[in-house]
C-alpha cells in the first residue's frame, strides 16, 4: 500500500525476462511518461527489485535460468502480505493446462502464453484495471 | 576487404562477423567459426542473432547492443558467449563481436557459490561461538573476581572476538554482494553427464571397494539442469564416496533418474540396503550448522552438499522405510527450455516486434507518450 510520501510517484511496472530483446520490446510497449518501467533479467534480480520498488504490476517470464524461476518469484510475491497490491502477469512459452494451473496455484493474476501480441498485453493490463496515474 | 585488415581480423581471439542487413554473413574470422557454424556468403542460421538484428533494424534496440547467449555444441556442452552488435562503418551492415566467456562465467559461478557457503556455513557457527565467549566474559565479570589471570584471559579473548566479528561482518558483506550478483546456475548440464562426472570423480573409492555403479533411465530425455557443474558433481560424488565406503565389498550402487513435471529425482541406493545410520540422518536433517564431521567426503560435507543442491533450487532428502534409511534422493529442477520452447522464444520476439511495429505505424501517438489504454 502506498503511503503519503510516495502518493505522487508514478506506478511501477517490473518487466522480468532473460531475453534482452523481448524485455526491450515489452518495455517499449509500455513506455509511458506516467509509468516507471523497471527491468530484471533473472528471478533473483526480480525478487530484489520487487522488494525495493514495490511494483504495481510484474510481467514475469516463467522460464528463466537460475535458482529462482518465474513461478517461485510469483509465489513469493503472493505470499508476502506487504505485496498484496502487486499483480502478477505470468508470461510463458508453456501453454499446457497443467502449467497454467500451476501458475494459478502460485497466485498469478493473468497468464499470457507465447507467442502473444502487444494487444494481449494491453488487454491483460486492462483486465487488472491498471491505468497509469 | 583490405588484405591487411583481413590479416588482422583473422588473428583476433574474439569472434568477428560482418553481417549484411539482410542477414547474410559477409565475413567470419576463424574464432567466430569456432564459436558457431557460419559460412561467408550464406545466411545466418542463428535465430537469436537474426531476431536481435531485426529488432535493431526496426529501431527497438539501440546500438551497440551487448548480451550473453548460451550456444550448444555438438557434444551437448554449452559455451557461454558474450555478443556485441555494432554498426559497421558502411552503416548498412553489422559487426558482431563474440567472446567465449566460459572461464569467467564459471569463475563467477564458483566465487558466488563459495561466497554463499562462507556466508551460510561460517557466519552462524562463528556468531554462536562469539556469543558464548561474550556470555563467559559476562560471567567472569560478575563472578570471577577471585581468579584474575583467568578473568584477564577471557577478557582478552572477548576483545579479540570483537575484531574477529568485525572482520566477519566485512566478509559477510562481501559475500552478500557476490551472492546477489553471482550466477549459481547458468551452466547447462545434461543429467547423464552430471552423473557420469560424479561417478568418475568418485571412481577411486568405487574401484578400491570393488563396487559396481549403474545408472538407469532418462538417457533419451536427457533432462537439463542449470547449475555450477563443479559443485554439483562434487555434491553427488561426495555422497557416492560416502555410500561406497559403507557398502559391502563387491556390492552394487544403483542411480535411478525419474522426472516429475519440471523436476528430476535422482535416487541413489545400494543392494545391501546400506545407508546412513538413523542418528546421522537426524543430524543431517537438522539445521545445517550441526556437526558435519561424520559426513566428510571429497572435502564437501553432506550438509554442504545439501546446501549446494538447495542453492540450485533443488533438495536432498532421505527415503526411509520402516524406520530404516533406504535411499538418498537428489531433487533437481529441470530449468532448461526444450528446443521447441527455445524456438517459441525466438518466434515470440519476432512476431511481437512485427505486431508492435504495425501498431506503432497505425497509432504512433499512443506509444511512448500516449495512453496505452487507447490502443484498442
Amino acid at each position: 500500500m502506498r503511503n503519503a510520501d510516495n502518493m505522487n510517484e508514478p506506478d511501477c511496472i517490473l518487466i522480468v525476462d532473460n531475453n534482452d530483446v523481448m524485455r526491450k520490446l515489452l518495455s517499449l510497449t509500455l513506455k509511458n511518461k506516467k509509468v516507471e518501467l523497471v527491468e530484471a533479467r533473472s528471478g533473483r534480480e526480480a525478487w530484489q527489485k520487487v522488494l525495493f520498488k514495490r511494483p504495481k504490476i510484474v510481467l514475469l517470464d516463467i522460464m528463466m535460468p537460475g535458482d529462482m524461476d518465474g513461478l517461485e518469484v510469483c509465489r513469493r510475491i503472493k505470499t508476502d502480505p506487504a505485496l498484496a497490491d502487486t499483480k502478477v502477469v505470468l508470461v510463458t512459452a508453456r501453454g499446457q493446462q497443467a502449467d497454467i494451473e500451476e501458475g494459478k496455484r502460485n497466485g498469478a493474476d493473468i497468464y499470457l502464453v507465447k507467442p502473444f501480441s502487444p494487444l494481449y498485453l494491453i488487454d491483460a493490463l486492462r483486465e487488472l484495471e491498471f491505468s497509469p496515474s | 576487404m583490405d588484405q591487411n585488415i583481413r590479416f588482422l581480423f583473422d588473428r583476433l581471439q574474439e569472434g568477428l562477423l560482418l553481417v549484411s542487413s539482410g542477414g547474410v554473413v559477409l565475413y567470419a574470422n576463424p574464432a567466430a567459426k569456432e564459436i558457431m557454424p557460419v559460412v561467408a556468403g550464406e545466411g545466418l542460421c542463428a535465430e537469436w542473432l537474426l531476431s536481435s538484428i531485426t529488432a535493431i533494424q526496426r529501431g527497438y534496440v539501440k546500438l551497440p547492443q551487448t548480451f550473453d547467449v548460451d550456444l550448444q555444441r555438438g557434444d551437448m556442452s554449452t559455451d557461454h558467449v558474450q555478443v556485441t552488435v555494432l554498426a559497421s562503418p558502411a552503416r548498412s551492415n553489422f559487426i558482431v563481436v563474440m567472446k567465449n566467456i566460459n572461464a569467467e562465467w564459471q569463475h563467477a559461478t564458483e566465487i558466488g557459490n563459495l561466497s554463499e557457503m562462507i556466508y551460510c556455513e561460517v557466519r552462524a557457527p562463528l556468531q554462536r561461538f562469539l556469543s558464548s565467549v561474550a556470555e563467559m566474559h559476562a560471567k567472569f565479570e560478575q563472578q570471577g573476581e577471585n581468579n584474575w589471570s583467568l578473568r584477564n584471559a577471557v577478557t582478552n579473548v572477548a576483545q579479540r572476538s570483537d575484531v574477529l566479528l568485525d572482520r566477519l561482518r566485512k566478509v559477510s558483506l562481501l559475500a552478500a554482494s557476490s551472492r546477489a550478483t553471482a550466477m549459481y546456475d547458468e551452466m547447462r548440464i545434461p543429467l547423464p553427464a552430471l552423473v557420469g562426472d560424479a561417478v568418475q570423480t568418485a571412481n577411486h573409492a568405487i574401484a578400491e571397494h570393488g563396487i559396481r555403479v549403474s545408472y538407469c533411465g532418462l538417457e533419451n530425455d536427457r533432462p537439463i539442469i542449470y547449475g555450477s557443474r563443479n559443485f554439483l558433481v562434487q555434491a553427488l560424488a561426495g555422497y557416492l564416496t560416502y555410500l561406497v565406503e559403507r557398502c559391502a565389498r563387491g556390492g552394487n550402487i544403483v542411480i535411478t533418474a525419474e522426472t516429475f513435471g519440471n523436476q528430476v529425482n535422482l535416487s541413489i541406493t545400494n543392494d545391501a540396503g546400506l545407508a546412513p545410520a538413523n542418528d546421522s540422518v537426524a543430524r543431517f536433517d537438522s539445521p545445517a550448522t550441526g556437526q558435519p564431521k561424520a559426513f566428510e567426503a571429497m572435502n564437501l560435507t553432506l550438509v554442504v552438499c545439501k546446501r549446494v543442491i538447495r542453492l540450485h533450487g533443488g533438495n536432498l532428502r532421505f527415503v526411509r522405510e520402516a524406520g530404516v534409511t533406504k535411499a538418498i534422493v537428489f531433487d533437481f529442477p529441470v530449468g532448461a527450455p526444450t528446443a521447441e520452447e527455445r524456438q517459441l522464444e525466438t518466434l515470440q520476439s519476432l512476431r511481437y516486434a512485427q505486431d508492435l511495429n504495425t501498431l506503432m505505424e497505425l497509432l504512433p501517438r499512443h506509444f511512448g507518450e500516449g495512453n496505452i489504454e487507447e490502443c484498442r
